[in-house]
C-alpha cells in the first residue's frame, strides 16, 4: 500500500467549513486526507444500520446514485452495511465522497473496507478528529455522527432500528437545524423500526425515487430513463414492480399470468437496459 | 496330490479370473495362502479348516500351500474361502466313493464363496462384478451363493448354481449328488414408474422448479440459496424423479458399483431408480470420493447417474470439498493406495443447497437477519471458488407467501381461458427426456454425453449464436462485467434450454433466460 498524506484542519483555518463551525461543539481540529474544496458546500449523508438488508442496500445505492450523478458528494460514516452503499454509489457514479471515521485516520475499521478507503483516499475526502492511530471505541462513533451530519444540508436514514446510531445522526442533525429524511419500511422489521419513526415524527418519506431530487431541492440533471421500445408485457412488468418492489419471479408470474421462462426472459431484458434491478430472488424497480 | 479350480478376484470395479491351486505334501502339518493375499484371505485358514471339519470330513494333517494366482495381484476379500476349500478336498480326494468332474479342474466351472464354520456358503461382495468377468473370459457355468441368486441373475445365459453348504459342492464335484442349475435371465424386472416424490408437492416455487428442470436436463451443477424452510431439500430429492429412466447398461453399471459396496438387496437387485446420495456435512474425504486400504466406492460413485445432493454446503470441510474438482471434470475418480490403483466412475449431476447466511435470514420478509455484513462473507467465503465455477445453475429461493401454499398455485386466466399449468414431476421429465434425445443425437462422435461437459472449443462449434444472440451476450457482458467462465457457463445453459425447446439454433430468448441462472460474481467474495 502506498503512503497517503494526512494533514490538520484547524477550527481558526479559512477551509474551515463555515457550516461546520456554527454546529455544537464543532471539532477543534481534523485530521484528513484528500481533497478539503469537496465539504466547502453542504453535503448530503446517507447514513443507516451495518446489518443492511438487500432492500436496504439498494435503496442506498439508488439513492446516493442519483444524488451523486447531479455532481453533489455523499458524506457517511465508512462503516459496513448502508454506509458502504452509499460511498460506493457516489464513487461509482464518478463524484467524490466524504468518509467521517470513528477511528484514528490511519485505521481501517472495518477491515473489509480497505479497497474502499484507498478508492475514497484517491477520489474524495476522509476526516477523522481523532488522534492518528486511536482505535474504534464505541462512544466514538456517536460522537462522529455530529460531524457526518454538520458537513450535510440534509440527512438520509435509510435503515436503521430505533435505538441504533442512525438515529442518533438523525437527533444530532436536527439540533443542528438540518433536514432529516427517512426510507420507510416493513413495520415488521426491527431495522425500520427507527425509519418509520422517524417518519412518524416528521422526518421527510421518500416514497419515490422520481420525486427524489425536487424532494431534496436538488434541480438539475435528473436521471432520464427512457421507455420507448417498451413492449406491453414489458411495461406491464414495470409497473407491477414499482406497484410492489421486491416482488419474485413467481409472483411476477401469476400477476402477469405468464410461465416462469417468459417471465425470466422479461425481466432479464428490462435488466439489462439498466430499468430494473435484482437482488438475489427480488426484483426492484 | 494338486488340484485347482477356477474362481474370480475384484480390483475395484473390475472382476479378474483367478486360479486357486492347492498342493499337499509330506511334512509337518501347515497351512499357507500365497498370492499376494491379505488379512481376511489368511482368516479364512481357520474358517476351512472349521468348515471341513464340521462337515465331516477329515482336516489333512500334513503340509497345505494354497497359491492364488496371477499370484502377482494383491488381493481382498472373504469369497476364496470356498474355491480354496474344494481345491483341497479334491486334492486330498475327500469323496471317496465318487469321481470327480474335469469340468472343476479344467476351469469350465467357475466358483465363489465365503463359508462359515459350520461349513455354510454365505454371500459375497462384488458378485455382479466377477459373474461380469468370468462370462466375459468364456466360463459358462458358476457355483454361487445362494444369497447372491437374485443379484446374478442379471447376468444374461449364464449357467448358475445356488448352493448352501460345502458338502453339496464337494457332492456335486464328484458327480454323487445333482445340484438344480438355474440360467441367468438378464433382466428380472420391468422397469416401473419410479419411487421418488413428486414435484407438485411443491407450491408456489416455480423459478426453481423450472431451473431444476434446466439442471436435470444438462446435468448442470445446480445451486439452491435460501432461508431455511423455502423447499431446498424438498427439490432436490425430486431431481432424480426428472431424469429420464436409466437404460440396461446403465442400470447393470450402476448396480455393479452397489455390489462391490455391500449395498444390494436381495430382494430387488437391480437397481432401478436413479441414485440418489445425501450424504450428511459430516463426511469424511475418504467417505466421499472413495477409499480404505482396498478401496471401496464413495458417495460421488454410488451417485454415479444419478444426484448427489450436499445440503448446508458451507457446514462441509473445504478440503473435502475440493477433492470432487476432479471427479466432477472426469467423470471417474482414481484412488491409489497402497494395495494398487483403482477406478471407479464417477458421473453425476451436483445439486447443493445452502443459507444465504449464518443465521439463515439475509433479505428475508419477515424474519429479520441477525449477522453482519462480516459474518456474511466469512459464511460465503468458506466455499471454494473453483468449485462454484463449476455449477452452472445458481438460484436464490424466497419464502413463499401463505396464500400460494394454500391455494393452488396454478397459471390459469379465466379472463384469457388459459388452461392452469400444473407443473408435476411427469411434465418436467417431458422437458429433460427431450433435451437428453438432442444431446445424445449430438454427441455421437464426440467425447462427452451432456451440455454440462462442453468444453471451450466444444462450445465454440455446438453453440454458434446468431446476431441478435451476439448482441445481447454482448450487452449483458459488459453489464454486469462477467468473467469468461461465467461467459461460457451462460452459454452452456442456453444450449440446455434450447435443447429442451427442441431448437438446434440457440436463440435469444434461450440467452435471456440462461442468464437467470447466472450468480453475480459479487455475491461470493
Amino acid at each position: 500500500m502506498k503512503s497517503l498524506e494526512c494533514k490538520i484542519l484547524k477550527i481558526t483555518d479559512e477551509q474551515y467549513p463555515a457550516h461546520l463551525r456554527n454546529i455544537p461543539n464543532a471539532p477543534q481540529r481534523l485530521y484528513y486526507i484528500g481533497d478539503l474544496s469537496i465539504i466547502q458546500k453542504p453535503l448530503y449523508a446517507i447514513v443507516g444500520t451495518r446489518r443492511a438488508s438487500p432492500y436496504g442496500r439498494w435503496a442506498a445505492y439508488e439513492i446516493g446514485k442519483r444524488i451523486a450523478q447531479c455532481g453533489i458528494s455523499i458524506v457517511s460514516g465508512m462503516a459496513e452495511g448502508i454506509d458502504t452503499c452509499g460511498h460506493r454509489a457516489c464513487l461509482d457514479s464518478g463524484t467524490p465522497t466524504v468518509a467521517v471515521l470513528g477511528t484514528g485516520i490511519d485505521v481501517i475499521f472495518p477491515k473489509s473496507n480497505t479497497n474502499l478507503y484507498y478508492e475514497i483516499a484517491e477520489n474524495g475526502l476522509i476526516l477523522s478528529e481523532y488522534e492518528p492511530g486511536v482505535s474504534g471505541h464505541a462512544y466514538n462513533f456517536p460522537e462522529r455522527n455530529r460531524i457526518v451530519s454538520g458537513l450535510s444540508k440534509a440527512v438520509i436514514v435509510v435503515e436503521g432500528a430505533y435505538k441504533s446510531g442512525s438515529m442518533i445522526t438523525a437527533k444530532l442533525a436536527l439540533e443542528q437545524g438540518r433536514d432529516v429524511f427517512a426510507v420507510p419500511g416493513n413495520i415488521n422489521q426491527p431495522n425500520s423500526t427507527g425509519t418509520n419513526s422517524l417518519i412518524y415524527d416528521g422526518a421527510g418519506a421518500i416514497t419515490d425515487l422520481n420525486e427524489l431530487l425536487p424532494q431534496l431541492g436538488i434541480i438539475g440533471n435528473q436521471l432520464t430513463i427512457s421507455l420507448a421500445n417498451c413492449s406491453k408485457s414489458e411495461l406491464e412488468i414495470l409497473r407491477i414492480i414499482k406497484e410492489a418492489p421486491g416482488i419474485t419471479v413467481e409472483e411476477l408470474a401469476v400477476a402477469i399470468y405468464e410461465d416462469i421462462p417468459t417471465v425470466l426472459r422479461l425481466v432479464n431484458t428490462l435488466e439489462l437496459r439498466g430499468l430494473l434491478k435484482s437482488e438475489g430472488a427480488k426484483y426492484f424497480y | 496330490m494338486y488340484a485347482r479350480v477356477l474362481t474370480a478376484s475384484l480390483i475395484g470395479l473390475a472382476g479378474e479370473k483367478t486360479w486357486v491351486e492347492v498342493d499337499l505334501e509330506q511334512g509337518l502339518p501347515a497351512f499357507n495362502v500365497v498370492g499376494l493375499v491379505n488379512q481376511s484371505i489368511k482368516e479364512s485358514r481357520d474358517r476351512i479348516k472349521s468348515a471341513i471339519a464340521n462337515c465331516g470330513f477329515d482336516f489333512p494333517l500334513i503340509r497345505i500351500t494354497a497359491n492364488l494366482t496371477p499370484a502377482n495381484r494383491k488381493k481382498d476379500g472373504s469369497h476364496y474361502d470356498l474355491p480354496i476349500a474344494l481345491a483341497l478336498l479334491i486334492a486330498q480326494d475327500a469323496a471317496e466313493t465318487g469321481e470327480y468332474d474335469d469340468a472343476f479342474t479344467d476351469g469350465s466351472i467357475a466358483c465363489f464363496g465365503e463359508l462359515s464354520l459350520d461349513g455354510k456358503v454365505n454371500k459375497v461382495d462384488g458378485a455382479l462384478s466377477m459373474l461380469i468377468e468370468l462370462k466375459n473370459s468364456g466360463v459358462s457355468a458358476v457355483i454361487i451363493p445362494k444369497g447372491n441368486l437374485s443379484e446374478a441373475m442379471l447376468v444374461k445365459g449364464m449357467m448358475l448354481y445356488p448352493v448352501e453348504t460345502l458338502t453339496e459342492v464337494l457332492e456335486f464335484a464328484a458327480r454323487l449328488k445333482n445340484i438344480a442349475s438355474v440360467e441367468a435371465d438378464g433382466n428380472t424386472n420391468e422397469y416401473h414408474e419410479n419411487s421418488f416424490p413428486d414435484f407438485a408437492d411443491i407450491k408456489g416455487q416455480e423459478f426453481a422448479k423450472r431451473a431444476a428442470e434446466v439442471a436435470a436436463a444438462g446435468m448442470h451443477g445446480m445451486l439452491m440459496v435460501g432461508p431455511p424452510g423455502v423447499g431446498k431439500s424438498m427439490i432436490g430429492k425430486r431431481i432424480p424423479g426428472i431424469m429420464p429412466a436409466l437404460s440396461f447398461q446403465e442400470r447393470l453399471d450402476v448396480t455393479q458399483i452397489y455390489s462391490v459396496a455391500g449395498l444390494i438387496s436381495e430382494k430387488n437387485p437391480l437397481l432401478c431408480d436413479r441414485p440418489f446420495r445425501a450424504p450428511h456435512h459430516t463426511i469424511s474425504a475418504a467417505a466421499l470420493i472413495g477409499g480404505g486400504g482396498n478401496p471401496k466406492p464413495g458417495e460421488i460413485s454410488l451417485a454415479h447417474n444419478g444426484v448427489l445432493f450436499l445440503d448446508e454446503f458451507p457446514e462441509f470441510s473445504t478440503h473435502t470439498i475440493d477433492m470432487l474438482r476432479q471427479p466432477l471434470e472426469d467423470g471417474f475418480v482414481s484412488i491409489t493406495r497402497v494395495n494398487g490403483k483403482v477406478e471407479y466412475p464417477s458421473r453425476f449431476m451436483l445439486v447443493v443447497a445452502m443459507n444465504p447466511c449464518r443465521c439463515g435470514y439475509y433479505g428475508d420478509s419477515i424474519k429479520p437477519c441477525s449477522c453482519t455484513e462480516s459474518d456474511r462473507q466469512k459464511y460465503l467465503g468458506r466455499i471454494s471458488g473453483p468449485l462454484l465455477d463449476r455449477i452452472d445453475i445458481n438460484i436464490c429461493m424466497e419464502r413463499i407467501v401463505y396464500k400460494e401454499l394454500v391455494e393452488d398455485y396454478d397459471f390459469g386466466n379465466e379472463k384469457t381461458n388459459k388452461k392452469p399449468r400444473v407443473i408435476d414431476s411427469r411434465a418436467l421429465r417431458k422437458g429433460v427426456e427431450a433435451a437428453f434425445a438432442m444431446q445424445e443425437a449430438r454427441y455421437k462422435g464426440e467425447p462427452i454425453n451432456y451440455n454440462s461437459q462442453l468444453t471451450p472449443q466444444l462450445i465454440k462449434k455446438y453453440c454458434a449464436l446468431d446476431e441478435e444472440s451476439r448482441a445481447l451476450m454482448e450487452t449483458a457482458f459488459t453489464k454486469w462485467n462477467l468473467s469468461a467462465r461465467q461467459y461460457h457457463r451462460i452459454l452452456k445453459v442456453a444450449r440446455t434450454i434450447a435443447d429442451i425447446d427442441q431448437s438446434e439454433q440457440i436463440k435469444s430468448d434461450h440467452i435471456l433466460e440462461a442468464l437467470s441462472y447466472r450468480m453475480p460474481e459479487k455475491y461470493f467474495k
